[in-house]
């Protein structure tokens, strides 16, 4: 009962922050522009535009368009791209698996070049080795995504001309993306499991676990590292939703055809239905994803839904 | 309604299912491919292995496949690979027949013009004088008058069938550029063209051009074109994929990686870049001037609204040094509203001298002895490096005393002020653009009283451009053209900067490579070797 309960008042959570972030797109969008003069041109006449804007619906009062605008997003509806002229939800959902799939990549190498490194910066912390890789991860963090992007396209695609740079049809453009956002993401999780991990190490199990005659390795691995999990799946969740939302510059210099690609080339033609859509299905990901989160923490460990209740 | 809500939630949710399905199977997919190509140890796309022409630029068309949606560039380097105008502008910049062989004026306001015979569309339907009337009639109808390419045929009065291939346009005011104008007037294939509407018809158009989409966007990202089997001009390459690379940085670096065979809008100092490692590289005229306007209209007690003032801008800015300098000689100094090669181009006019000391005299004359401050609107980006060309003019002016602020913003914002005519600022950046006529009359025109809402209007010009307008006799329209061009320079409406052209370049992997009214003819490039087929993949 009480987890039906939270349940909904999650859900009640999710649809105020849809109608928010859609109310807030409507009226952002709206200053940033008129999308009917840009589709006009230059040499549009005054009739022209008018007519334009009947024809869209922007000669309504803006209350007005918002009344009808939030109706036809309770359908789902967003009306139809102002450059391509296809519906604009469906036109987004197809870039979502482009887009998926590079967070998916993204998120493969992270884990796999983060778990073993923070595991052994956390197992000895005090050595040097482990120190210097320490410092080189901080320093690492700093570094934008899109700025280990441009050398690594300069490096591999420019110079050596090992690997291509466009689109996603042949597997050796999957490594660069992959590997320019895992240079973003892997230097934080890298620390948070090096800390979980340093912190596990100092408990008492641990010193139980050493007496009773276990191996380092099985201190390390059975006993020490589980519970430096649960810290970093929060940590994997919020950064897969991020992915959605955040690789866009990626999606750019890689032309990559996702949802970051389609929110760069609508921007710049004001494409407001198509802007709209992308912020909802980002919103449901988002959400959708911290949901799966919070799932892997109740199977991880019982006691967090407890914590809650 | 309900049933209305029900269906657009069902189509939403099967949208959304479909989406995840896809997304399943294209993880599975991925890894799937991924392991065998890690087993393998290489692993190509679906085009690679067939011919494939890569094209970078800079975007695709508005409205995509629907050729009334825009005039010009960019979209007319998409467009010209899809469809025909009745005429074209050639390599040379002359009009020349397209899908139309011959054309000639009956009186002064009707042209006669015989099509050509046994052209189809890529769906095999033939294309014939009704056709031509029936895509006229729409855009001179409610729907289409009011698209872009329907507004610039405002003046079209009737077009009517002669017979199967001869056709009649009368005009309401005499047209001399007529021809010019329809090289823009792309023909669809007029069934597709109702029973899907223009924007259904956008994703899938159907034209007489050498190639034929096959989607808007493969899995390179690119739009993928296929060799029209029903068109009248057979392309040497099958295959065309035109990626459109907004972003500078991403467009150079697959050019330059030979991952593309051609691409567009590079900058000067990359040209020797390229050069170095074999690149072709071609300065296209875009037929533009580079221009910084001023508001005399909606800033009348502004210094800017005195001749000589706007003369004295003129003089104080190095034009010379900026060509050299800012753009390695590329782009030549500009003399008046329109490039070489541009009709109605006047070879007698010289650029403003740089001569700082007459520009003081100018202002001291006019009164502003101890110099004034402007503000300038202006967009980043238009135009290769432009953000310094404009700062060396801030800087230029800044010696005889004018201090000009530049106010960076974006197009949407522009266009905004430049179709409403509410400028904040005194000075706008805007280009004399005789593309896509190569025509000087049409800057001429928004130049003058005769643009709505104008910023400029000197109403003792406006005989004079309506003359150039609608003069037929060749000679004498272009005399009237050439006596405006001193007109304007002398009046100063702008400060005239430098002739701009567009850098293109080509992979040695190609060979015949041509630009025709800003798009490059892709239908006649050829492979240099049959083994260089394959660019960096």
């Amino acid at each position: 009962m009480a987890r039906i309960s939270s349940n909904l008042r999650l859900l009640g959570n999710f649809i105020v922050l849809l109608l928010g972030i859609t109310t807030l797109m409507f009226f952002a969008l709206r200053a940033t522009g008129d999308p009917i003069i840009v589709m006009a041109g230059e040499n549009a006449s005054a009739e022209m535009i008018d007519s334009l804007r009947q024809q869209y619906g922007f000669d309504q009062p803006l209350l007005l368009q918002y009344v009808y605008y939030l109706g036809n997003v309770l359908k789902l509806d967003f009306g139809a791209s102002l450059a391509s002229g296809q519906e604009a939800l469906p036109y987004v959902l197809q870039q979502l698996p482009a887009t998926f799939m590079l967070a998916l990549f993204g998120m493969t190498v992270t884990i796999t070049v983060s778990v073993p490194i923070g595991i052994w910066l956390g197992a000895r912390p005090d050595r040097t080795g482990p120190r210097i890789v320490s410092a080189a991860v901080i320093v690492a963090q700093g570094l934008p995504g899109f700025v280990t992007a441009l050398i690594l396209i300069q490096l591999f695609v420019v110079k050596l001309m090992w690997l291509p740079s466009l689109g996603y049809a042949d597997v050796r453009t999957w490594i660069l993306p992959s590997v320019s956002l895992a240079s973003f993401l892997a230097p934080k999780l890298i620390r948070v499991i090096a800390a979980n991990v340093s912190e596990s190490m100092r408990q008492e199990y641990i010193r139980t676990a050493r007496s009773i005659g276990m191996s380092e390795r099985g201190v390390l691995w059975r006993e020490a590292f589980p519970n430096a999990i649960l810290g970093t799946v929060a940590l994997i969740g919020a950064q897969f939703a991020f992915l959605f939302s955040g690789a866009v510059i990626i999606e750019v210099l890689f032309h990559w055809p996702g949802i970051g690609l389609l929110l760069f080339e609508s921007t710049q033609s004001l494409d407001f239905p198509v802007l709209q859509a992308i912020a909802f299905v980002i919103a449901v990901l988002v959400f959708v994803v911290n949901s799966l989160t919070n799932v892997a923490f109740h199977m991880i460990d019982p006691r967090v839904g407890k914590v809650i209740k | 309604m309900k049933v209305a809500v029900s269906n657009a939630l069902s189509i939403s949710a099967d949208a959304v299912l479909d989406a995840l399905r896809e997304a399943t199977r294209f993880s599975v997919q991925a890894v799937k491919l991924g392991a065998v190509c890690i087993l393998l140890g290489s692993c190509t796309s679906s085009t690679i292995g067939r011919d494939v022409l890569r094209v970078g630029i800079v975007s695709l068309p508005p409205a995509y496949g629907n050729p009334y949606a825009a005039m010009g560039a960019p979209a007319s380097v998409t467009w010209q690979q899809l469809f025909d105008g009745l005429t074209r502008i050639d390599e040379a910049g002359n009009i020349v027949g397209a899908l139309a062989t011959d054309w000639y004026l009956i009186d002064p306001h009707t042209w006669h013009f015989k099509l050509r015979r046994g052209v189809q569309f890529s769906n095999g339907s033939p294309f014939d004088a009704e056709i031509a009337k029936e895509v006229f009639d729409w855009l001179l109808g409610d729907a289409g008058r009011f698209t872009p390419v329907g507004n610039e045929l405002r003046d079209l009065a009737e077009v009517s069938v002669l017979d199967s291939h001869e056709l009649l346009i009368r005009t309401r005011l005499p047209d001399p550029i007529l021809p010019n104008r329809l090289a823009m007037v792309m023909m669809v294939e007029p069934n597709e063209w109702r029973n899907l509407g223009p924007k259904a018809f956008g994703q899938m158009p159907v034209g007489t051009g050498p190639y034929v989409l096959r989607t808007w966007r493969n899995k390179n990202g690119a739009a993928e074109l296929l060799a029209n089997g029903n068109g009248w001009r057979r392309p040497h390459v099958n295959v065309v994929e035109l990626y459109p690379l907004l972003d500078h940085a991403a467009r150079f670096q697959a050019a330059i990686s030979n991952q593309l065979h051609l691409a567009q809008s590079m900058k000067p100092e990359e040209m020797e870049i390229f050069r170095k490692r074999g690149f072709d590289v071609l300065v296209d005229p875009s037929k533009q001037i580079i221009g910084i306007a001023f508001d005399v209209v909606g800033h009348p007690e502004s210094p800017i609204s005195d001749r000589r003032v706007r003369q004295a801008i003129n003089y104080a800015v190095d034009r010379h040094s900026i060509s050299k300098i800012i753009t390695y000689g590329i782009h030549k100094p500009a003399s008046q509203g329109a490039a070489p090669g541009v009709f109605g181009y006047n070879p007698d006019l010289e650029p403003y001298p740089f001569d700082p000391a007459k520009a003081r005299e100018l202002l001291r004359e006019a009164g502003y002895a101890n110099g004034f401050s402007i503000k300038a609107t202006i967009v980043q980006g238009t135009y290769a490096n432009d953000t310094e060309i404009y700062q060396k003019v801030q800087e230029d002016l800044a010696d005889v005393g004018i201090e000009i602020t530049l106010v960076a913003t974006l197009f949407s914002d522009w266009i905004r002020q430049y179709v409403t005519g509410e400028w904040r600022t005194e000075a706008f950046s805007l280009g004399w653009n005789t593309a896509p006529y190569h025509d000087a009359i049409r800057p001429m025109d928004y130049f003058s009283c005769g643009k709505a809402r104008p910023f400029f209007c000197d109403q003792s010009m406006m005989a004079e451009i309506e003359n150039a307008a609608t003069e037929i006799r060749s000679t004498e329209r272009e005399q009237a053209l050439q006596k405006l061009q001193i007109r304007f320079h002398d009046e100063a409406p702008s400060l005239f900067l430098l002739e701009y052209g567009h850098i293109w370049v080509a992979s040695n992997k190609v060979s015949g490579f041509e630009m025709a009214n800003g798009a490059p003819q892709l239908y006649k490039l050829r492979y240099s070797q049959a083994t260089d087929r394959k660019v960096n993949r």
